[in-house]
């Protein structure tokens, strides 16, 4: 009886817990949209208080800000490293597990080294590169980078789903004559899809979220990331925060509207990624 | 699935141990006649990746080591040995900013705390667990730059968080948390603590799932508290995600703080909250320093490779001492 | 290779400045075919309207000229450098670059990003341009003046100067004056100063006015630069110990570090504070923010006895042509940038703005204000040189304002240490930029010959 009591109080405490916590992870959130819905001088007066009438207005004037072509930006260099990354990437791991020969572990483990290699100390030899090549401001540039910094990963993860591949479902194809090309694509690619969804929710929310590159290899306003659109919008408008949380809060919406209907398949990408990082 | 075999953690970071059973019984199955054939397949599957490396990591490698041993101007340039090196090392501010890296780890014991308690709760209060877990991963969801953005203006002397506490009577907590040189780098800290926790609640969620149930009910069948249980037997069980999860956050706060002060603090205020990462950027770029920052990032390099190097060295011994 | 095409470069502006003389003349013959210019630039937030002129002078000219099409890239003021690093690097981008005057052009120049505007426009047109002497290196301008940027007065809201039991119509006159003010305003419990240093850029607007009283001139500050004197010398440490005083006076806001410098700024049109420090560019959106009425201008109290310690300074914010761009993007940028000139674009940005562009062909008479007028005045009668400028950024900005802001937060504690913080930042970029201290050596010889 007591036991129970006491154990319910412990339920209890749990939960709150569990509230306060949740409190904490969606207040920046709400602070955003708070303070979005509001007139600089409102925010000025008192950040937390009630908004004195809904102000909607922010949001547009950020997207006249040029966040709509940010958005698009941000989609096309995760969407074309994440594929580039992939193409290159799987066949790679297919070859380090079935087609091995002298060297080939000594290649992989310099490959998934690299894996630690931070971006910061690559970005002034690839910036240099780029400028070279005449490729800053162009998106070429940064898919190029991204997918390079994140194949170590790839190719890593690739090597692991594909080795858990059973011998057996080769072997009828080699009896039958076929090639390693068509080996890749008609057995192992169908095999290893679900891996393929999760490594490329991996490498996209790496992507899209990278900072650093971005600012760096794309000046132009019209050429801009989300993230480094963002960034710099914030530099430009310390005066009016509340247009610089409007324009945060539109760029959470895409990732948050992925994570509400994909929740499961975000989940596997997180439990893969926490390998990358 | 995934999460479960990272418990093993560092064997992650080696995984050609891992290929080998599976290539021999390959090539053994494999009939000769083909092998050369099967060397032009290799080829052909590796040259993209190849390429890919070559381009991205070797020669920028070369290319910031050399950079690091001019001074260039325009066209001009000036071979000058190591000596950007020795105006790095004597900088001031390059000392204060990788001694702000360090300040920064005590993050990780602080981050594993909060995403082990958490995870646990979770796991013991299974019937919301979904709903609190889909909140909890919120802060994974949304960018640094995003939150950064809130944050910073949520920590200011007249902002939101002060207003909050003195609202709900904590009024003697408020701080100029991104203003006070001495308390700014820990307000960064905190918030790399928020968004960062979530891949160790994660990790350990899915561990503590895998876990067999025997042996914590045999541990409470012996009086023991359930926490109590926990403290002794699920938590010594997780040794080894609970490493690799430190490991991967010294590596996250040692060279990618980037993103997080570049967009709270761009290292103010003076120079309270410079970190390494930070420090190239602003050389490189802000003050037309190139080649000082290449010899600063061909130090961050080398000290990458070594922490790694020295983290396998650690996670071996861990795992040596690890029950099975 | 890389350094093949430097010479390569530098021959072609060898060869390009023999025949400048015809280039000027070339100018006429502009290209017909399809060109495009783009201008990177920073600015709106000193000089609010700056952008509606520019996009209309665009259309204006582009009405004319149905083959020129533009591009902007409108910058952050933490963006501007970096940008103009990477894109100098890549040689790609800007076709006009805005820039600010003295090192920040010689920057541009020494690291060949752009061409001199003068073999574009010819010196006739480029002896228009006030403050030239800042862009002026081997005897060519190199970049084109656009608007003044006097340096930095200081503006008041006489209502709190009211509030806080001061005369609004006689401001503190001596530094014991202003710093009684402090304390008058601390009683009233207002800050003085509406200022920001989470940023750290605030910081130089105080450095310049102050050390302006104190140095001698250009050549001064220059041999600091390159090593002939240091900067623990005592008008530099009186320099710190003047912002020690203000610091023990309580002259800043209590959450001075919280707060960037615009948002320092803004607690006086807030009514949070007594004065502040702005850009000459931003005066008349502070006399409409403030009040007409309520506005009150000046320049800060004598700090030290140099020989300009009763003067402004000022300096001019430039657009300069690129290296990389086509010849006849030149053709047309330059053709563009002498458009801007023009006495209806002249006024038409005075209008749009509220500030004076920086050219002697501007009409000071259109000038109805009396607050902006006299800070034009200010700007043109014999100012002191902008010192900002002379000193590379890495010093300023990691020397002196680091310096500066640290002490607000305590973790630099005498006014001695504080120049001695900035002499090691100096003697690190002495031997981080050898090279550029080369030219900085040149350039001190130069501006010797010129007599500035």
């Amino acid at each position: 009886m007591k036991a129970s009591v006491s154990r319910r109080l412990g339920g209890i405490v749990q939960q709150a817990i569990l509230v306060l916590a949740s409190l904490a992870a969606l207040f920046p959130l709400w602070f955003m949209l708070w303070t979005a819905l509001r007139t600089r001088d409102d925010y000025f007066r008192s950040p937390l208080g009630w908004p004195q009438g809904i102000h909607w207005e922010n949001f547009v004037t950020a997207f006249e800000q040029n966040i709509g072509r940010w958005v698009l930006n941000s989609a096309i260099v995760t969407g074309g490293s994440v594929l580039l990354v992939t193409l290159v990437s799987v066949p790679a791991a297919y070859a380090f597990v079935r087609l091995p020969f002298r060297g080939s572990e000594l290649l992989l483990r310099l490959f998934v080294f690299l894996m630690v290699i931070p971006p910061i100390v690559m970005l002034l030899p690839l910036f240099a590169l780029m400028t070279a090549l005449g490729r800053v401001n162009h998106f070429d540039a940064v898919i190029l980078a991204y997918a390079g910094l994140m194949f170590p990963f790839s190719v890593f993860m690739m090597v692991r789903y594909i080795e858990a591949i059973p011998h057996e479902l080769y072997e009828a194809a080699f009896v039958e004559g076929a090639t390693h090309l068509r080996i890749l694509w008609s057995i192992v690619v169908p095999l290893v899809s679900p891996a393929l969804v999760t490594l490329a929710i991996v490498n996209a929310l790496w992507a899209w979220n990278e900072l650093l590159i971005a600012v760096v290899m794309l000046q132009r306003e019209e050429s801009r990331t989300l993230q480094a659109g963002l960034a710099l919008l914030k530099g430009k408008n310390t005066m009016d925060i509340p247009l610089v949380m409007a324009g945060a809060t539109i760029s959470a919406v895409p990732l948050l509207l992925l994570y509400l209907f994909g929740q499961r398949v975000f989940m596997r990408g997180l439990l893969a990624g926490a390998v990358k990082e | 699935m995934v999460a479960n075999d990272s418990g093993s953690s560092v064997a992650l970071r080696s995984p050609a141990g891992a290929t080998r059973p599976t290539s021999r019984a390959t090539r053994s199955s494999r009939p000769g006649g083909i092998v050369g054939g099967n060397g032009w397949y290799a080829f052909g599957f590796l040259l993209p990746s190849v390429i890919l490396i070559a381009l991205i990591f070797i020669y920028p490698v070369y290319s910031l080591v050399r950079m690091s041993l001019f001074q260039s101007l325009g066209s001009l340039s000036l071979y000058v040995g190591f000596d950007n090196y020795a105006v790095v090392l004597d900088d001031p501010l390059f000392r204060a900013s990788v001694r702000n890296n360090l300040v920064l780890m005590v993050a990780v014991p602080v981050m594993i705390a909060v995403a082990l308690a958490l995870a646990l709760l979770l796991f013991e209060q299974r019937k919301s667990a979904p709903l609190f877990r889909f909140i909890l991963f919120v802060p994974y969801i949304i960018s640094i730059t995003v939150s950064g953005i809130a944050f910073s203006q949520m920590l200011t002397k007249n902002g939101a968080l002060n207003q909050m506490l003195e609202a709900i009577g904590l009024g003697f907590l408020r701080q100029d948390w991104l203003g006070d040189p001495g308390i700014a780098l820990l307000s960064v800290g905190g918030v790399i603590v928020w968004r960062e926790a979530v891949l160790g609640i994660v990790l350990f969620s899915a561990r503590l799932l895998t876990l067999p149930a025997e042996p914590l009910e045999a541990a409470m069948m012996d009086g023991a508290s359930r926490w109590r249980a926990h403290r002794d037997v699920t938590i010594p069980q997780m040794h080894g995600i609970i490493g690799f999860y430190a490991i991967t956050s010294i590596i996250t706060i040692a060279v990618w703080t980037f993103s997080y002060v570049f967009v709270m603090t761009n290292g103010g205020p003076g120079n309270a909250t410079m970190t390494a990462d930070l420090y190239i950027y602003q050389n490189a770029f802000t003050v037309s320093q190139m080649n000082l920052a290449a010899a600063a990032a061909t130090l961050v390099l080398l000290a990458a490779v070594a922490v790694v190097l020295a983290a396998g060295l650690l996670g071996r011994l861990v795992r040596r001492g690890e029950p099975a | 290779m890389r350094k093949r095409f430097g010479v390569i470069v530098v021959l072609a502006l060898l060869v390009a400045n023999m025949l400048a003389p015809f280039g000027a003349a070339h100018a006429q013959d502009l290209p017909t075919g399809p060109v495009n210019i783009e201008v990177w630039w920073w600015g709106e937030t000193e000089a609010p309207g700056s952008e509606a002129w520019l996009l209309a002078a665009q259309e204006a000219y582009a009405a004319e000229h149905p083959n020129v099409t533009f591009t902007n890239n409108l910058l952050s003021v933490d963006a501007l450098l970096p940008s103009y690093e990477a894109a100098g690097q890549a040689r790609s981008g800007p076709t006009i670059m805005y820039l600010w005057g003295g090192i920040y052009t010689m920057d541009a120049v020494w690291k060949e990003w752009i061409v001199p505007i003068s073999d574009l426009v010819g010196m006739d047109e480029a002896n228009h341009y006030i403050n030239k002497e800042e862009a002026t290196w081997d005897g060519k301008v190199w970049s084109a003046a656009w608007y003044l940027q006097p340096s930095y007065p200081i503006v008041f809201s006489k209502e709190a100067f009211t509030a806080a039991g001061l005369d609004p119509e006689n401001p503190p006159a001596t530094w014991d004056e202003f710093l009684a003010a402090c304390d008058a305003f601390q009683e009233a419990d207002m800050p003085l100063i509406g200022f920001g240093a989470k940023d750290t850029w605030g910081a130089g607007r105080f450095l310049l006015d102050s050390l302006a009283q104190q140095v001698t001139g250009v050549g001064e500050v220059l041999g600091t630069v390159t090593g002939d004197t240091s900067f623990a010398d005592p008008q530099y440490v009186t320099f710190f110990q003047r912002w020690q005083e203000m610091i023990d006076h309580g002259c800043f806001p209590d959450d001075v570090a919280s707060l960037d410098m615009y948002s320092g700024q803004q607690l006086v049109p807030q009514g949070k504070a007594g004065l502040t420090f702005i850009a000459g560019s931003e005066l008349a959106s502070y006399v409409e923010s403030i009040g007409p009425d309520n506005t009150g201008l000046m320049k800060l109290p004598a700090t030290g006895d140099g020989p300009f310690k009763d003067q402004l300074a000022s300096t001019s914010q430039t657009l300069a042509v690129t290296s990389w761009a086509t010849d006849d993007q030149k053709a047309v940028a330059a053709d563009f940038i002498t458009f801007l000139h023009t006495p209806e674009q002249l006024a038409a940005y005075f209008a749009a703005t509220g500030v004076p562009p920086s050219d002697d062909r501007f009409d000071p008479a259109l000038i109805e204000d009396p607050l902006v007028r006299q800070l034009y005045d200010w700007g043109t009668e014999n100012p002191a040189p902008q010192f900002e400028n002379f000193v590379p950024f890495d010093i300023w900005f990691n020397g002196f304002n680091t310096a500066q802001v640290q002490m607000i937060t305590g973790e630099i504690t005498t006014p001695e240490d504080g120049a001695a913080f900035t002499q090691d930042v100096a003697d690190k970029w002495r031997q981080a930029n050898r090279l550029l201290l080369e030219r900085y050596k040149q350039w001190a010889a130069q501006k010797a010959e010129a007599g500035g």
